[in-house]
This record gives C-alpha cells, sequence and structure tokens, in this order.
C-alpha cells in the first residue's frame, strides 16, 4: 500500500493518536542545546524519543523541525534545508519497519510576526515556509502548528499546497479567552483554512485539555473537517518550569472531545509518551460523535465571522467610480484618507466592506494588495474584493487573512472560468450577476437561468452552494420602471428555489429621479422583503442602515427589538448640532471643538470672507500662536495636536468652497515622511504629519518600516524637496543613515530632515542629514524655512 | 479587564503636562480612553531562574544581580489588540492616538508591577520562605550595557512567544508595541 492510501486509510478510523512534547523528552535524555541541532549533534536521542511515541500508541509522529526556519536559524552553521532533510531522515530511521505509522513534516511559527503587528512580510513568510516544504521531501502529511497568527498559519498552508501534495493539518494556539494572540477565533480560523484545503484543523499548545474545549467546540459548529486537539499538560510552573498534569487526568479531560467530533488526539508541552500511552487506553474503541454542521454561508476577517443569516450591510464607498477625493487619494498613495472612509462605514453599520481600486492612472494589483494589508491593520470587518481581473482578485485573496467575496463573475462562460479557479483555490465566496454575453435579461426568469448557470459552474469547480451569492441587479427605474419588480421576483425565486443568497447594488434604482434616498431605501425594504440577503449600500445614509435596522425589528431578526432600541436610546442622529455662538474660529480651535470649527468656518464663508483671509488671518495666527505657546511649555503636545487635527477640519470645510468656485487650493510644497526600514513605531512621525498637513502641505506618508529604495523612489515620483525620516530606537539608527546617503545619491537636491527619540542634533549632522527635527513644531519650521512660506 | 486603575496623570506628564493646564478637552479625551483601556487584557509570563543560567552579557546587569542567587524573569505585553487600536486611531484621530499611546505605556508598566506583586512575590516566599527580597530596580534589555539584542534570550527563556504572544523585530524591538521584558534580582534569607 502507498503511504498515501494509507494515510486516507488511516484517516478513516475512528482515533488518531499523534505525538507528544519533544523539547522535554530530548532533556530527559541529556540534550543540552536547541532541538533543531539535535538532528545533527544527537540523532539518537531524536530518534529514540520518536520510537518511545510510536511504542505508546501514536498512529503520527512529527520531525523535529518545529523551529527549522531561516529566521531562527540565523547564525547557525546549517542551512534550513540540510536541518529538514536530515530530520525526515531521522524520522524515516525511526519509523523503521512500522509502516502503519505516518511522519509529519513539523512547520512551527516563524518566531516573528507578520505585518501589520510585526515587520515579516506575507510574501516573505510564504517564501521561509516554501523553503522548509521543498526540503521535506519523503514526509507523508505536514502539521502546521503553534501558529497565532491567521495569515501566517496561511501563508505555510499555501507554500505547503504550492510545494508539494501532501495532506496538512493546520492547528492554532488559543489564549483562555479562546482566541489567539492575534485576535484571531476559532471560528474565523476554521472557516478560513477549511477555505484553503487543509486535511484537518485543531488546536495545539496553549492550556490543559479541558480549557480548550470552548476552542474546539467553536470550530466543530462551523466546520466538517477533522479536528484535532493536541493539549499542554496543563499550566507551567514559573518556578520550576515543569508542567503538573499527570497522564490519566490527561486522557480523562480528553475524552469530552469526543462529543463534539474530535478525531486526532496528541499532547503537546509537558506531555510524554506516558500521555500518549493513556489517551491510548482512554479512548481504546472510541467513536467521535458525528457532527451536523449546518450549511451557514459566511465570511469573516482573522477575528470576525459575518453569518449572512439575516440581511447585512456591504458597503460601497472604497470605490473611485464617481469619486473625485478617492481618486486623488488613490494616485496619491493617500492610504489614511481610505483607512478613515472605511472606518466610517464600519461605525456606521457596514457588516462587510467592498474594495474597488480600479483607476487606469495607477497599478491596480499593487494598490489592491496594498488597501488589503491596510484595511487588515485598521478594522476586522471582512472585506469584499471587487475587480474585474483575476489576477487583481488572486492577489488581494493571497494577502488576506480570512475569507472574502469576490465580487464578481457572471454568466459569461469566459469569465467563469477565468475567476472560479481563484475563488475556490482560496476558499472565497463568489457574487455571480445575472447577466450574460447578451446584457442584462429583462425578465426575472432568464436571470433566473444564468443564476443557475453560475451556480452550476461553481459547483464543477468545488466551491459550496453556500458560497454563490446572486446579483439580481438593480435597474433604473426612471429608464426602466417595470425592470424593478422583474429584478424583485429574480431575487425572490433564486432565494426560494435555489435556495441562493442574493445581493443587490440598491441606490442604481434613483439614478436621475428626485428624492433618490426616498426610492432607495423604499426598493431596499421591497427587496428585503423578497429575502434579499446583501445589500451594497452606502452606509452613512442614515436612511438606508434605518431601513435595514427597522426591517430586522419587523422581520424578527433583531430579537425582543434590543438592537433596534440600543441604536435609538438617547439618540442625537437626527438632531442639527448648532455652533456655540458665543466662540470664534480661533477660540474653536483653541478648543478642540471640531463641530463648532466646522460651522463657524461655513458661517465665515457664508457672510462673504473670502477663503484665503479666513487662512491667512484666522486659521495660521492661531495655529502660529498655538505652536509658540507649545514651544512655551504653555501647552502640551495633546493639546497641540487637537488644536491641528481641529484647525485642518477648516482648511477641509475652505478646501471645499475653494473647489466649489472651480479653483485650487494653493501648493505650499510636497513632503515625503517615512519611518525608516526595521522601524514600527510611527507615531511621532504621525505627529509631524498631523501638523504638516494641517500648515497646507502636501504630505505623502510613506507608512512605517520602509525600505530606503521605496523613500527615494517616492521622493523621484512626487519631485518632492524635502523629506522626512523617523525612528524611535538607536538599532534601527543605521537604516536612518544608509536612507540619507541613498537620497544624496539619487536626489541630490532634495533636503532630509530627521527626527526621533534617540535622534540629536549631532548625530543628524554626522549621518549627512539637512535639518534635525526636535519635535513636530520644529518639521514645520523646517518646513516653512525650506519652502518660504 | 484590568485589575488596577491607570495612571491618567502620569501618563498626562508623559506627554509633557509637566507645567502646563491641563485643557478640559484633552482631560476628557484622556478619561475616556482609559476608561476604555481598562477592558483590555495584558498577559504575562515570569520563570525564577538561577543567575548562573541566564548567561548574562553586560557589565551592568551582572552589577544589577550582584548578590542575588536567583532572577526572575518577566514580560508583560498590552497585546496585538493595543497596537490594532493604535492603527485605527492614528487612521482617525491623532489626538486619541497620542494619548491611548502614552497610556499604553504607563498601563503596561503598572500591569508588570501589579503582576509581581500580586503572583511573583508570593510564589517567591512559597518557594524561599519569608527572607526573600526583590531588588528595586527590574532591569531590561537595553539599558546600559545590556543589549537590547539579550531581548531576544529573554524571551527564548520565557518562551513569551508561544506563551503570551511577545516576539522581536529583527531590529530587537519588542513586537506587540507596549510590551516590557525585564531582570529582577532575587535575594536575601533563602
Amino acid at each position: 500500500m502507498t503511504q498515501k492510501k494509507l494515510l486516507a486509510e488511516i484517516l478513516k478510523e475512528n482515533i488518531v493518536l499523534l505525538d507528544g512534547g519533544t523539547g522535554s523528552q530530548y532533556q530527559l535524555r541529556g540534550a543540552t542545546e536547541a532541538s533543531e541541532l539535535l538532528n545533527f549533534t544527537r540523532p539518537d536521542i531524536v530518534k529514540d524519543v520518536s520510537r518511545s511515541y510510536i511504542s505508546a500508541g501514536s498512529r503520527i509522529f512529527t520531525t523535529n523541525t518545529f523551529g527549522c526556519n531561516r529566521l531562527k536559524l540565523e547564525g547557525s552553521k546549517y542551512t534550513t534545508a540540510e536541518t529538514v532533510k536530515t530530520a525526515v531522515a531521522l524520522a524515516l530511521e525511526a519509523r523503521g519497519d512500522r509502516k502503519d505509522v505516518l511522519v509529519a513534516l513539523d512547520i512551527g511559527p516563524l518566531g516573528r510576526m507578520l505585518q501589520p503587528v510585526g515587520d515579516v512580510t506575507f510574501e516573505e513568510a510564504y517564501d521561509i515556509f516554501s523553503e522548509i516544504v521543498s526540503a521535506g521531501a519523503g514526509a507523508d502529511l505536514v502539521l502546521c502548528e503553534t501558529m497565532s497568527d491567521l495569515l501566517e498559519i496561511k501563508a505555510a498552508v499555501l507554500a505547503v499546497k504550492e510545494n508539494s501534495d501532501l495532506p496538512v493539518i493546520a492547528s492554532l494556539t488559543f489564549e483562555p479567552s479562546g482566541r489567539t494572540f492575534t485576535g484571531c477565533t476559532p471560528a474565523a480560523a476554521a472557516i478560513t483554512l477549511q477555505g484553503l484545503g487543509v486535511s484537518a484543523v485543531g488546536v495545539n499548545c496553549s492550556l490543559g485539555p479541558k480549557d480548550l474545549f470552548g476552542v474546539l467546540k467553536e470550530m466543530s459548529e462551523v466546520t466538517q473537517l477533522p479536528l484535532m486537539l493536541k493539549a499542554n499538560a496543563g499550566l507551567p510552573d514559573p518556578v520550576t518550569n515543569t508542567y503538573g498534569l499527570a497522564p490519566a487526568e490527561f486522557a480523562a479531560q480528553c475524552r469530552r472531545f469526543l462529543d463534539i467530533g474530535v478525531k486526532f488526539f496528541g499532547g503537546c508541552c509537558g506531555t510524554t509518551p506516558a500521555h500518549i500511552k493513556e489517551l491510548a487506553r482512554e479512548l481504546r474503541d472510541a467513536v467521535p460523535a458525528v457532527r451536523e454542521v449546518q450549511a451557514v454561508t459566511r465570511v469573516c476577517s482573522s477575528s470576525r465571522v459575518c453569518d449572512i443569516t439575516r440581511p447585512r450591510i456591504i458597503g460601497e464607498r472604497l470605490n473611485p467610480t464617481g469619486k473625485k477625493d478617492f481618486k486623488e487619494a488613490l494616485k496619491a498613495g493617500d492610504f489614511d484618507y481610505i483607512a478613515a472612509r472605511a472606518l466610517e462605514q464600519v461605525r456606521a453599520g457596514a457588516d462587510i466592506l467592498d474594495v474597488n481600486v480600479g483607476l487606469p492612472e495607477i497599478d491596480e494589483r499593487a494598490t489592491m494588495v496594498r488597501v488589503v494589508k491596510m484595511l487588515a491593520a485598521v478594522t476586522d470587518t471582512p472585506l469584499q474584493i471587487d475587480s474585474t481581473r483575476a489576477d487583481v482578485i488572486e492577489a488581494a485573496l493571497r494577502v488576506y487573512g480570512g475569507k472574502a467575496i469576490v465580487n464578481s463573475v457572471n454568466g459569461e462562460t469566459a469569465v467563469l472560468e477565468r475567476i472560479l479557479p481563484v475563488v475556490k483555490k482560496y476558499g472565497a465566496a463568489v457574487i455571480g450577476l445575472t447577466l450574460d454575453a447578451d446584457g442584462i435579461p429583462p425578465k426575472a426568469e432568464a436571470r433566473v437561468a444564468i443564476a443557475e448557470k453560475i451556480l452550476d459552474k461553481c459547483l464543477s469547480y468545488g466551491i459550496p452552494r453556500g458560497d454563490v451569492i446572486i446579483d439580481c441587479l438593480t435597474l433604473t427605474a426612471s429608464a426602466q420602471q417595470s425592470a424593478v419588480l422583474e429584478t424583485l421576483n429574480a431575487v425572490e425565486h433564486i432565494t426560494k428555489e435555489l435556495g441562493l443568497k442574493t445581493v443587490l447594488g440598491v441606490s442604481n434604482i434613483s439614478f436621475g429621479l428626485p428624492e433618490r434616498e426616498l426610492l432607495n431605501s423604499t426598493f431596499l425594504t421591497m427587496a428585503l422583503d423578497r429575502g434579499l440577503s446583501l445589500a451594497i449600500i452606502n452606509p452613512n445614509s442614515l436612511a438606508m442602515t434605518e431601513a435595514i435596522r427597522a426591517h430586522a425589528l419587523l422581520a424578527g431578526f433583531d430579537v425582543n427589538s434590543a438592537e433596534f432600541i440600543a441604536a435609538h436610546s438617547g439618540s442625537k442622529t437626527f438632531a442639527a448640532v448648532r455652533p456655540n455662538a458665543e466662540i470664534t474660529v480661533s477660540e474653536a480651535i483653541r478648543s478642540g471643538l471640531k463641530t463648532d470649527a466646522a460651522k463657524l468656518t461655513e458661517k465665515l464663508l457664508a457672510e462673504g470672507m473670502p477663503p484665503l483671509d479666513i487662512v491667512d488671518n484666522e486659521l495660521v495666527p492661531t495655529l502660529d500662536k498655538i505652536g509658540l505657546e507649545y514651544e512655551k511649555g504653555k501647552l502640551f503636545l495633546p493639546q497641540l495636536i487637537l488644536s491641528a487635527e481641529t484647525a485642518g477640519i477648516c482648511f477641509d470645510v475652505i478646501k471645499k468652497a475653494v473647489a466649489r468656485d472651480g479653483k485650487t487650493a494653493e501648493e505650499k510644497g510636497t513632503i515625503v515622511l517615512a519611518t525608516v526600514r526595521g522601524d514600527i513605531h510611527d507615531i511621532g512621525k504621525n505627529i509631524v504629519k498631523v501638523l504638516l498637513d494641517n500648515y497646507g502641505y502636501r504630505v505623502v506618508d510613506l507608512g512605517k518600516d520602509v525600505p530606503p529604495s521605496d523613500i527615494a523612489a517616492a521622493v523621484a515620483k512626487h519631485d518632492s524637496t524635502l523629506v522626512g525620516l523617523s525612528a524611535l530606537m538607536t538599532t534601527t539608527l543605521p537604516a536612518m543613515e544608509s536612507t540619507v546617503k541613498l537620497l544624496k545619491q539619487q536626489s541630490p537636491h532634495c533636503r532630509v530632515m530627521v527626527g526621533g527619540a534617540v535622534l540629536t542634533h549631532l548625530y543628524a549632522d554626522m549621518i549627512g542629514a539637512d535639518y534635525y527635527g526636535r519635535d513636530a513644531k520644529s518639521a514645520v519650521d523646517i518646513a516653512k524655512a525650506h519652502f518660504g512660506k | 479587564m484590568l485589575n488596577f486603575k491607570i495612571d491618567v496623570d502620569r501618563a498626562l506628564k508623559l506627554l509633557g503636562s509637566g507645567s502646563t493646564e491641563i485643557g478640559a478637552r484633552i482631560r476628557d479625551i484622556t478619561l475616556e480612553r482609559a476608561s476604555q483601556m481598562q477592558l483590555m487584557t495584558p498577559r504575562f509570563t515570569y520563570r525564577v531562574l538561577p543567575v548562573e543560567e541566564l548567561s548574562l552579557r553586560g557589565d551592568d546587569i551582572k552589577k544589577h544581580l550582584l548578590d542575588c542567587g536567583f532572577a526572575v524573569l518577566s514580560a508583560g505585553t498590552m497585546g496585538v489588540q493595543f497596537d490594532y487600536l493604535m492603527n485605527r486611531l492614528q487612521a482617525t484621530d491623532m489626538t486619541e492616538a497620542v494619548i491611548t499611546d502614552a497610556l499604553g505605556s504607563v498601563a503596561v508598566e503598572q500591569y508588570c508591577n501589579y503582576m509581581m506583586e500580586s503572583e511573583v512575590f508570593p510564589a517567591l516566599e512559597h518557594k524561599f520562605g519569608g527572607g526573600v527580597k526583590c531588588t528595586k530596580l527590574h532591569y531590561s534589555p537595553g539599558y546600559g550595557d545590556y543589549a537590547l539584542s539579550e531581548n531576544k534570550t529573554v524571551i527564548e527563556l520565557l518562551q513569551a512567544d508561544r506563551r503570551i504572544g511577545l516576539t522581536v523585530l529583527a531590529s530587537n524591538m519588542l513586537t506587540p508595541v507596549k510590551s516590557v521584558t525585564r531582570v529582577t534580582g532575587v535575594y536575601g534569607q533563602i
């Protein structure tokens, strides 16, 4: 029998035992060095531990490769490839002629965190894991374990899938709170990993078995996949560093997991062959419960699952179509603007965010990847990737740590064949538009027929029915009045007869008509009543979100009206905010009264004060005065920032007024800002940004951990003559120095200001910087002097 | 949930409030942010080790542990949730971001002190008896000639990555952003 067939046979068994802890077992046998090195120095010990687990009853045991990766082996005399190959060879020797036992290539976490929290990119992580997988030939399967970041384990699983044909078990480590350290929930992990095609999911390390029941229970409710439990022998004693849970008690605690259908059992830290032996005894002839998992359509980020069991809101505002500011932000790479638009929608009630960055002037693929990564750093709201290009969709799905929706395919065979393989590979859900090469059929029946074709094609690619969402297409009532009911008929038929979820972009209904909000919300209510599952709307429109809330109450989704009441208790949403008549713009800025400041600026404009006069006579003098008081120690940092942000709101009001008059505001100059490579602390840089922004400079913010070459490229692209670099720690100062050097070579006309906690004037001079910015205020002074305004 | 009240005044001092009057708006924001932060779940782990097993590098840390037979190696972190919170605030409201950042710095120190008192010290008394004492000063990688790169060793010894999700960057800075590692000497009649 081949190993593959054997594996399939073993997977059919009721219970499969894995191995237990290895580190303390190595030590027990006299090992003194890091586990990975033992593959070379004490192969006898490594094999002996494996054999002891086989004798105890393990049917699957792991190679000694948990810490074998490029990052952890840095400075070692062995490469990843040699170490992994050696470890696999040892495992095969240890197995000997016990052909009923399988060898799992063990892949542990990188030991450094992925962006946005850490400094490792998804692409680097994938490379590192690929190196391990490629060297691991000979193993029967792969165990990716002890991960806490869903994106990291996704990189590992993709590395296995794309570099081998081995099955993979994916296992994360959870905290007592029931989440991983990065906030990933068990359900989100199970949903996402199932989509990626793993053979089993589970939990290892973390805690003792009894404290992990909730974690596996949550997984068991959202996936049909086999589940794995590899718990610790309780909690470690910090004084003795030993684990106390005895084998019999450990095994007894594991038994309960049969009730939720767990099939793979093993141990992690502190467990021994005795624990596995006891498990074998305890679980002999045991049969895990058969799970009934409800087929519910779900999407998720790594920390939030959105069940589409009731109407949900997809926010439509992350899209350049018809939005001048959004287009400008995309072109300028202003990701903060996009983040703010995303958070605004989330606050307004969006359950899912549609992301579209299609603009001919920009690299859609690269931008989409950056935006998806940025959004994952600021919000846990699941994403919907909106593009017509398969390469853009794939690039986005790849770096997304969750299960997204793809928007969209349609009834054209070529489109389906181009996009669906990508949807399947990454386990996404997909929206199918009911149109094809002949356009949008006028009648509901024909749209249903297209929906059926899309469904069939999805099923043929292995995309589950629940992940197929049909867009019945909203046509404009002013142009095609009779089509309104056809759309609604199609929604009802597809919901009831095909059992699929439906979606509509709502606002198109009212195009060209007055009172658009009224028409939009009425149409939305009609559609909801016919069974619409997802509404693509502007969540900032209160009329729309209120319609959905009211419907949820009346249709019984909002049990006991709790959500509706919560949303409306003490609600002042409809009350107009009146400016405080007693104060001036300057005072509002000084006190940080943002709403008042905006209203007062509008008032000045309405009274006929020229925009530039407001800037020159009100805003700038106020900011200058506040800046001076800050320098003198009369105000402190938060006050300075609050005032600058408040002034920024006044500037926005003025910019809009100027734009209404068909003019553009004066450009004072472009400044590129970045926190240097290796440094992820960027609050200092962001403070500088707020001030420069609000003094009217155009700031190109490259973010944190930025390589010198990216900074140089941005300077060239934006033809900027001033760059601001920030570094917090001494360890990243060399990166600052090399950036200055590169800038001086590539853009000799460009001046560099540097700042950050550990910098001094002396050091700034030493590394060849032109200016030293002591604080954010001095950065403004430097910019003023540099640009002469 | 934090078992102690974040020292708001200390956070404001960190931001330079010293001699200035704190405006009502800033105080409101600070109190509001602090009360929200009370709900956070920080994490802590520690080990008690004989000093010779620490394989210390640096004269200053050796001096710090002179006469100490044992040391407590500890690490605390506000967790990744704090990083995400900062990401959100920095995209929407820098005033709140700056204040929250300072509150985070204060909170993680307070938290580690709290855990030392409420968990570590009782465990030391249990192990060594009532005569045990701890050095007042907690030493951290990056102080004196105890290099920042020693963070890596501390994290390995504590297995802090798998126990509390604490790791280092290539530049040896700790991540999540509000995290602390410490070496505390143990001496007295033990």
